[in-house]
């Protein structure tokens, strides 16, 4: 889930963009403005640094890593009718943030998602397609490592190919200055102790899974996966710099197309609307915000996952789930253009030679 | 928004399942209470003790509660990225009871409004970026909300008479042999309470193309909301407490609204999309957006207060609303 995000900040071609993705309406913030507080020693929410400090220990976690997860419900929707509940969706994120010299935010983390059964909550390693009548196996979602860093402009996430027009994070609750910059200002809003904040993007880009070359995964040649937080934090515990890390509980929302391993491809159903509502909590001690099928199906076979690798001189290999899979999935199409990755998937589709 | 759970439950056709008190718990695929280890006063394989807690968490018993929700909403059209188009906001004043079989009745008001991304005021006037065309909000008042919820989980009955109903919670309901207990998917994180609530609709719209060619998006609609709860265990468990401080998200796609006029468009039926805020606790309207409130109290102060009985009345979402109070198009 969260790869969308910090992986596209390696990326970042904002100087060359900024320009093109102005467009109107005044210095505003979203919703309703935060209260402002003029206390020492407190946070200043028009102010990009600190910001950026709400946003990494919102997020994240600043003295030590941080495991978090997610987990809901993920709906198929065709015109017109009801949606179809069809599993459930669930993972993890173990989440490392820092400040750097000039104030700029890193953020570094190692993330999993599975997709569960509806009853059982188990990991499906299968998957009974109720629109199609297949059964496919499951691609999990291993992103090894991600790590960017977020300075004081809201980010342009670059996804796709060269000629896709970046994501800018926030569009809807972010505006520009009188000089056409997105300043990282964020949509706090307050309610009694509750601080709220709401994080979206919504991407429009290339389908790394082409038609032509998977014609039973891809779902056409283009995709627009989005991804919406609505975070809740208490404001006290942001606020007291001496705590590296807020709770944080959220609500997370997504909308794409389906999923690769769906097989949705060249079917009635591939331009379907895959919905997600899910869940999404970090901040108690160890593991104890992953819930426990989970955390046994980590433990038993990807416990690596539970980590952080050391150092942030990392390269980001592993963007999103449609370019990992295209990475990771031989092609259907005989003959077409492809060369393996090098990376080992520890289970689901894809993590044997003949799967 | 929160109309089209509660008032359908006078439409419930509930005859098609039964209560079921004597049901072994222990054949429920519940979530873990990690946290549980205090004498727990509430019971989570009881449907009276979902149907209390359900209660707690959406109204108050004592004392109604005024909460609000506010966020955003887009446009999916096709392969194209989602479009911001306005902000959505709203209240509803909510109080509860349970009454001396165990049932939960519930009763209230609700409003909706539509804002500007920029300056978050009310919006009167929307410019459609798609037709073109400016065109006259319609803000959503519902005077007149309530009904009874059982041991049984709803079925909400929308549209026609032979349009299926709606099962509340499908996908994280305890189905046994047909029938569906009261039981919520309650999970406990640390001394967070979290539970989810949805209800996903497909119906006959009551907006119809014949009567209403611009505003209607097809001859059925499916709209559909999705409720993430959190809140303190804690104060869950205790019974004193007549309310529940709850933070959620609530998240929901449907056809467009038909003040929207996309009923000619190409893109006629596509997917609205909405994310937003929803929570209430705080004392007296402090849960409520300051502009919000400001408009309410200008316009429609009857809507800080919920009925002052408990009413028993037809479902009224959205599109029945606009069928019922926007006259046909010419």
């Amino acid at each position: 889930m969260q790869s969308d995000l910090i992986t596209s900040l390696a990326c970042n071609r904002r100087t060359a963009m900024r320009a093109a993705l102005a467009w109107g309406g005044g210095l505003a913030l979203g919703g309703q403005a935060l209260a402002q507080t003029s206390r020492p020693g407190v946070l200043d929410y028009t102010n990009p640094r600190d910001n950026l400090y709400a946003f990494g220990k919102i997020w994240s976690a600043y003295d030590e890593p941080v495991i978090g997860a997610f987990h809901g419900l993920m709906y198929v929707r065709m015109p017109g009718k009801r949606m179809v509940p069809v599993f459930g969706y669930a993972g993890t994120g173990v989440l490392f943030a820092r400040i750097d010299e000039q104030g700029d935010l890193w953020v570094k983390s190692r993330e999993t998602g599975y997709f569960t059964d509806l009853k059982s909550g188990d990991v499906l390693e299968r998957w009974d397609n109720p629109f199609t009548g297949k059964t496919v196996a499951v691609y999990h979602f291993y992103n090894d490592v991600l790590s960017g860093k977020i300075s004081t402009e809201i980010p342009l996430f670059f996804m796709g190919g060269a000629s896709d027009s970046p994501t800018l994070m926030n569009e809807g609750t972010a505006f520009p200055d009188p000089d056409g910059r997105y300043p990282f200002i964020l949509p706090f809003q307050q309610y009694g102790n509750d601080l709220m904040l709401s994080w979206d993007y919504t991407h429009d880009y290339a389908n790394p899974v082409t038609p032509e070359g998977w014609p039973r995964s891809s779902t056409g040649a283009r995709i627009t996966p989005s991804e919406h937080f609505t975070f809740q934090v208490d404001k006290a515990e942001l606020e007291d710099r001496s705590v590296p890390s807020s709770r944080m509980t959220a609500g997370f929302s997504r909308v794409s197309e389906c999923w690769p391993f769906m097989e949705m491809g060249n079917t009635e159903f591939s331009g379907a609307t895959l919905f997600g509502r899910m869940h999404s909590h970090k901040g108690l001690k160890g593991y104890g915000d992953v819930p426990p099928k989970i955390l046994a199906y980590i433990e038993k076979h990807a416990p690596e996952y539970l980590t952080l690798p050391d150092g942030w001189d990392i390269s980001n290999k592993r963007i999103d789930t449609w370019k990992a899979y295209a990475q990771d999935i031989a092609p259907e199409t005989p003959g077409y253009r492809w060369t393996p990755s090098e990376f080992r998937l520890p289970s689901g589709k894809g993590s044997t030679p003949s799967a | 928004m929160y109309s089209l759970f509660v008032n359908s439950l006078l439409g419930q056709q509930a005859s098609a399942v039964m209560t079921l008190r004597n049901h072994a718990p222990d054949t429920l695929q519940r979530p873990p209470f990690r946290s549980l280890s205090a004498a727990a006063s509430l019971d989570f394989d009881n449907p009276y003790d979902n149907l209390y807690a359900f209660g707690k968490i959406w109204a108050g018993y004592d004392e109604p509660q005024i909460g609000s929700f506010h966020g955003l909403m887009y446009g999916r059209i096709n392969d194209e990225r989602l479009r911001p188009l306005f902000g959505y906001t709203g209240t509803g004043v909510m109080q509860s009871k349970i009454d001396a079989d165990g049932n939960m009745w519930i009763r209230g008001k609700e409003t909706g409004y539509f804002t500007d991304l920029v300056t978050g005021d009310i919006l009167e006037t929307w410019d459609n970026p798609w037709t073109g065309q400016t065109v006259e909000v319609f803000n959503f008042y519902n005077p007149e909300m309530g009904g009874k919820l059982t041991a049984t989980m709803p079925l909400f009955a929308m549209g026609a008479s032979r349009d299926k109903p709606t099962l509340m919670n499908e996908g994280t309901h305890v189905d046994m042999d047909g029938n569906v207990p009261f039981l919520l998917p309650f999970e406990s994180y640390g001394n967070d309470l979290m539970l989810a609530w949805d209800y996903a609709h497909e119906y006959t719209n009551p907006v119809t193309r014949d009567k209403w060619p611009k505003a209607c998006t097809g001859d059925r609609i499916s709209p559909s909301e999705h409720f993430t709860f959190a809140m303190s265990l804690e104060q869950m468990m205790d019974r004193s407490e007549p309310a529940c401080r709850y933070l959620a998200s609530f998240s929901r796609l449907s056809q467009w609204w038909p003040w929207m006029h996309m009923g000619q468009h190409q893109h006629r039926d596509q997917v609205l999309f909405g994310r937003m805020f929803s929570h209430k606790g705080l004392p007296d309207c402090g849960d409520v957006p300051p502009k919000v409130l400001a408009y309410i109290e200008k316009h429609a102060p009857d809507y800080l207060q919920p009925p002052d009985y408990w009413p028993q009345v037809m479902p009224k979402g959205t599109w029945e609303a606009y069928a019922e109070e926007v006259p046909p198009e010419a």
